[in-house]
């Protein structure tokens, strides 16, 4: 009887009262809950009627299949639609609302989540940067302003708003112009319209693109915080010349390492025949260094491509760009030759003896990436130019490296030497001293070798 | 009838939980840098002190004496989700405003302690009455404290924007220091008023805290000893 | 990696339990005029916090939530806290007797100590996983922890002080809490840019 008294009477006093109180609370709920659910609704709507003002209430869509895209709703009046897209900004991902009206312009936009740097980046959330998307159209986002000095955080809303307009094509059934999704390979060949799948030793794919030339598949890792290597197509015509060279997959940082992959830049290759001619971009160092070793080695490939090729098709073995090739590879005096150095990015060697070396100096950012210099070297060791990338610097305060009042005072002094330190900038400078350092180890390098 | 009265004022002016007992810390200083939310706290957690009293006075026969403290835990996290519930379907954006502090209520001392000390000694009519005016008292102490820091601190009162203060707001009094700082400055000028009769508690000890009755270091003079 | 440090930095220094959140200040005020009293606190805190987050989190995400019942969140945490804390204080006292001296008498002071229902609960309207859940955790308790060993350092100071009559005892230790609030409200924004 005492043991009843003393354990089973509180447990089961405590169990009745739980029950009680549950049942209480599903009571509660269960009356409470269409009100809770009614109350989210409209408040949901009112927040999507800040980016569609028509629009009243809303229905969600399927949104399976669709890219980069958190949810889409269409009003039930009619007015629109009102998506939100995920795109990836400096400080991780950023969420946007977009509305877009019954006429396919934007209505209105919202960033909803971002991790952007507060007073730079998340610059992009206020009015003044979203309404300047209002009435533009699928065609014309590309040609809304970036917000100075958030050109990252401005980029990712851009293609957060492209990637809206794109699932508003697939849910709306309208077409809408698609900047991005191009084939490389109509890039390189905009005339040819198969493309003849072909296998080269060495290049990730290679296509025959009827007559006009090949295509050749390389990898090469770009920005060094990719975690994937870019895909670089390198068109090659029939005459061993470069015919055009477009990037396919890549993760380069948008604003700053994808201004290497516009045309506009990498028609500069076209008719060239080794990547030595071409300039860095800005800002876009490693980028740029990887396209160029990725054409380097499809150029490689070319004798041989040409030479099977023309072997298979026409019976004859010698081709005159094979020809030019191989004089190429052989490194004759009187052209520029790439050499292999270690510790630098690239080095070329002239025909005077002198070099031009690229290497790398760990800067103030070095987390971030490196300080480039490019400089050359005359056959007795004194530098004749010398030209820095530092855009990955302070704006303002490193990037003065970059100002021919520092670059020209390093001309005419040789190894060892090395003019004031850019007061405000020391690391900065530092890391040109360090560049130039290697520069000079790889040139001593070769001249001993 | 003088009584019922005397049960009634108590807890608002002589035994005022927060300025007086200096109980419910908590919400006191998170909640009140607005007076709507400040008051809005008070009426929530005086429906829960005033359900809670009531039932547990009308189960004090019932409850064995070894699990009572868990069982009112869970009356009075009955109640309080029923607020929730409510607050979120009426009163959405106070349900917001008040945040994790509402489904706390659970652990305010001065719940578990009026349900400790008063409710299962009294009846259930006199509870009632309890548990008003202590409510009310919650509620009086959160919108003095939440007026002064919404007035100084963001130049407001109840969302209605003051001239001159609204532009020339003290703005950490609506911050988490001047929650500390507005609360210690309350019970000095009490003290100041009263000559250090009104407030009951020299310093803080084992009576705020609402399980010393159950705590082993409670009945040994104080925590740690 | 860098998510979890800054949830956890987070917890300890900008969002700091005490002293920006004003989470258990009972206990923060009440318990912080011994050092050895406050550690012992601060490591039953943060001991119940991460053994109630381990619990509380499958039962919302596993039992609660998938059969909509998630409106009975608080009670139950409430009940699993009370539970707990009772069942750690019968282990410990059985079979860690010198950790059961060492923290054993402030077991029972946790059922209410806000903080800990503020975390478990916190983490669901977070929506964290689980891993960070309990990172959050050991955030909050160690965040609690600094709170106390270094207020009980101020508290020494101050209950010697000379200060008006009126503001003796419990006034003067509220505005010290202040201005070491104060102090901690320099870290906001600080903890996004150190794992940049």
């Amino acid at each position: 009887m005492k043991a009843v008294k003393e354990f089973v009477v509180p447990a089961a006093v405590l169990t009745v009262i739980c029950i009680v109180v549950s049942a209480a609370l599903a009571g509660t709920y269960e009356l409470t809950e269409p009100v809770i659910e009614a109350a989210k609704k409209a408040e949901a709507d009112a927040a999507r009627a800040v980016v569609l003002p028509e629009g009243d209430s809303f229905s969600e869509l399927d949104i399976s299949g669709l890219e980069n895209i958190v949810d889409a709703y269409s009003a039930n009046n009619g007015a629109g639609y009102v998506i939100t897209a995920v795109s990836k900004g400096y400080g991780g991902d950023m969420q946007v609302m977009v509305g877009i009206g019954s006429d396919g312009a934007i209505t209105g936009t919202q960033l909803l989540s971002n991790s952007e740097t507060q007073g730079i980046g998340s610059k992009v959330g206020e009015d003044s940067f979203t309404s300047t998307f209002v009435g533009v159209d699928s065609a014309g986002v590309d040609g809304v302003a970036t917000i100075s000095g958030a050109t990252v955080s401005s980029t990712a809303f851009k293609t957060a708003v492209t990637s809206a307009f794109q699932a508003y094509g697939e849910l709306a059934g309208v077409e809408v112009a698609t900047p991005e999704a191009v084939d490389p390979k109509t890039v390189i060949f905009p005339d040819v319209a198969e493309f003849e799948e072909i296998t080269v030793d060495g290049a990730k794919m290679a296509y025959k693109a009827a007559d006009a030339g090949y295509i050749l598949v390389m990898e090469s890792q770009g920005f060094s915080g990719a975690k994937i290597p870019m895909e670089v197509y390198v068109g090659v015509a029939p005459d061993g010349t470069i015919a055009g060279v477009a990037v396919g997959e890549n993760e380069e940082t948008p604003g700053y390492g994808s201004k290497a992959l516009e045309q506009s830049y990498l028609s500069a290759y076209i008719g060239q025949t080794s990547p030595d001619n071409i300039d860095n971009i800005s800002g876009a160092t490693e980028t740029s260094v990887g396209i160029k070793k990725a054409v380097r080695a499809a150029m490689e490939l070319v004798p041989g491509l040409l030479g099977d090729a023309s072997a298979s098709a026409e019976g004859s073995a010698e081709t005159p760009a094979e020809g030019e090739e191989s004089v190429e590879t052989m490194a004759p005096a009187g052209e520029d030759v790439e050499i292999q150095a270690a510790g630098v990015e690239s080095a070329i060697l002239h025909s005077d003896g002198s070099m031009t070396i690229t290497a790398a100096g760990a800067g103030y950012r070095a987390a971030v990436g490196n300080v480039y210099v490019t400089v050359t070297i005359t056959a007795d060791g004194v530098i004749d130019s010398l030209s820095v990338d530092a855009s990955i610097e302070t704006e303002g305060v490193g990037s003065l490296a970059e100002e021919a009042s520092y670059t020209d005072s390093w001309v005419g002094l040789s190894e060892g030497e090395a003019p004031a330190a850019i007061s405000g900038a020391t690391v900065t400078s530092n890391a040109v001293s360090e560049a130039v350092a290697k520069a000079f180890a790889a040139f001593n390098a070769s001249k001993g070798a | 009838m003088n009584n019922k009265l005397k049960i009634l004022t108590n807890g608002i002016i002589k035994e005022n939980p927060v300025l007086v007992l200096v109980l419910g810390t908590c919400p006191a200083l998170a909640v009140t840098n607005n007076t709507i939310n400040g008051v809005g706290m008070g009426i929530a957690a005086t429906f829960v002190l005033i359900c809670s009293n009531m039932v547990i006075s009308l189960l004090k026969k019932t409850i064995p004496d070894k699990v009572r403290i868990p069982c009112y835990i869970v009356v009075i996290a009955g109640f309080v989700t029923v607020v929730e519930l409510l607050l979120e379907a009426y009163m959405k954006s106070l349900y917001d405003a008040l945040g994790i502090f509402l489904p706390l209520i659970v652990v305010n001392c001065i719940i578990l302690g009026r349900a400790e000390m008063f409710a299962n000694k009294n009846s259930v009519f006199d509870s009632m009455l309890d548990g008003i005016g202590m409510g009310l008292g919650f509620t009086l102490a959160l919108f003095i404290m939440g007026s002064i820091r919404e007035i100084l601190g963001v130049g407001t009162f109840c969302n209605i924007p003051i001239p001159w203060l609204a532009d020339n707001p003290i703005s950490i009094l609506a911050q988490a220091p001047g929650g500390f700082f507005v609360y210690g400055f309350i019970i000095a000028m009490l003290n100041k008023v009263s000559h250090g009769k009104a407030v009951k508690r020299k310093s803080f000890d084992c009576e705020s805290c609402p399980s010393h009755a159950g705590c082993s270091g409670a009945m040994k003079g104080g925590c740690g000893r | 990696m860098k998510e979890m440090l800054i949830i956890l930095f987070t917890a300890i220094l900008v969002q700091n339990f005490v002293l920006s959140k004003f989470l258990a200040i009972c206990s923060f005020l009440g318990v912080s005029k011994k050092l050895d009293a406050a550690v012992g606190m601060s490591f039953a805190v943060i001991f119940v916090m991460l053994m109630a987050t381990a619990a509380t989190w499958p039962i919302y995400n596993f039992i609660l939530d998938p059969n909509g019942l998630g409106y009975m969140q608080t009670v139950v945490f409430i009940l699993v806290i009370a539970a707990l804390v009772q069942l750690v204080e019968m282990f410990l006292k059985k079979f860690v007797p010198p950790l059961y001296q060492a923290l054993g008498i402030f077991l029972p002071l946790i059922t209410t100590n806000c903080a800990v229902l503020g975390v478990v609960v916190l983490n669901i309207t977070e929506s964290y996983n689980f891993a960070q859940s309990m990172v959050n955790s050991l955030g909050a308790g160690l965040g609690y922890m600094l709170a106390m060993v270094l207020f009980c350092g101020v508290r020494s100071r101050v209950d010697t002080a000379d200060v008006p009559e009126c503001f003796k005892g419990i006034p003067i230790t509220l505005a010290a809490a202040s201005i070491m609030s104060v102090s901690f409200m320099g870290f906001s924004g600080i903890v996004e840019n150190m794992f940049k």
